[in-house]
């Protein structure tokens, strides 16, 4: 692992031990994407420790039985690889997760959809159907790489980054059904409340603009509820 | 309880850290044993070297590296101006949540 200036030489199956020991916790280093410089600096912390104690407690001869006696007393290779040691000397600039970006796009092109239908095409027959569908398949394929995406920066330790488009990503469908729940609701209580042939003041009241009010506001708090979910959700620590 | 004091200790490693390196210069495991000495801190090296090599790459503290009679060369760390003005801040912070969270606990058994 290093060239050593030692003065106190080792025989080959210590030495060797040593090496991959320390091969061992570069691994685990390794996977957690730090660099290959500050790799080497720890590899030769973790062996000039190891070399101290052997010098200590062997003299020059030291055999494998005081070596393992040794790494037993240290750290396994695996607790370099620690979430917080790995967030610690990661040196990797997060990156923008790609999956968030190309999910937040399919409601943007959902939307353009939307308009262009609404402001050009709606006067031909079958337009709307195939804008509808083709509207909603969009937004479902976003919301699955939205999904995809919160998942891969939660568990990223940091090195992705771009929750905000993500949840973006995320959300239209659910929040859509909501609308269309909320509104369908309140009409279908419209409806029943006008069965019931109530006094003209009552149904004045049911056709005016309360009910709409009272519906917007509804969906309004019922939406942001939900989203303010959804974002302290995403936000939340993974496990915790 | 286990898991909670461990998380206590990771979130104090970096201050007690370069509190050690305020005593002067040191190697990585001189280092480890300042805070050996120190009770109920725990703190070993898997997770001390890794954050020596992010204190340096920080530029919090600056490294010599010097000849060993047991091994590889030495690595000697001390603390640059930087270092020991995120010491102070620290300091003062570890003050103020001390006094906080002493003041929620008076009067608990």
């Amino acid at each position: 692992m290093n060239d050593s200036t030692s003065t106190a030489t080792l025989n080959k199956d210590v030495q060797q031990r040593i090496d991959e020991h320390l091969d061992a916790i570069d691994t685990v280093l390794q996977r957690g994407s730090i660099a290959r410089t500050q790799r080497r600096n720890i590899t030769d912390e973790v062996e000039s420790q190891i070399r101290e104690m052997l010098a200590q407690r062997a003299g020059k001869k030291p055999t494998l039985a005081d070596l393992e006696a040794i790494l037993a007393e240290l750290d396994p290779p695996e607790d370099y690889g620690e979430e917080d040691q790995a967030g610690y000397i990661c040196t990797e600039p997060a990156k923008l997760s790609m999956l968030a970006v190309v999910g937040a796009i399919f409601p943007c092109i959902t939307l353009v959809i939307h308009l262009v239908t609404r402001v050009y095409l709606s006067r031909f027959d079958g337009v709307l159907t195939i804008s509808l569908t083709c509207q909603g398949l969009l937004l479902l394929v976003g919301m699955v790489y939205g999904l995809i995406a919160l998942s891969q920066i939660r568990h990223s330790r940091g090195r992705l980054y771009g929750l905000g488009l993500a949840i973006f990503a995320a959300v239209p469908v659910p929040v859509l059904l909501i609308y269309r729940l909320i509104a369908l609701g309140v009409t279908s209580i419209v409806f029943w409340i006008r069965s019931f042939g109530l006094s003209p003041s009552v149904l004045e009241m049911v056709r005016g603009p309360v009910i709409p009010c009272i519906a917007i506001l509804l969906i309004l708090v019922v939406e942001f509820l939900f989203i303010r979910w959804a974002w302290r959700a995403a936000n939340r620590p993974v496990g915790g | 309880m286990r898991t909670w004091t461990a998380q206590l200790r990771k979130g104090l490693v970096e201050l007690a850290v370069l509190a050690a390196l305020r005593e002067g210069e040191a190697y990585g495991y001189q280092i480890l044993q300042r805070l050996g000495r120190v009770n109920g801190l725990a703190i070993t090296e898997s997770t001390v070297y890794p954050l020596l090599a992010r204190l340096a790459r920080d530029g919090l503290v600056v490294v010599r590296a010097a000849p060993s009679p047991h091994g590889p060369p030495r690595r000697y760390y001390r603390l640059t101006s930087l270092g020991l003005s995120r010491l102070s801040e620290m300091k003062s912070h570890w003050h103020d949540v001390c006094a906080g969270v002493d003041s929620l606990l008076q009067g608990v058994k």
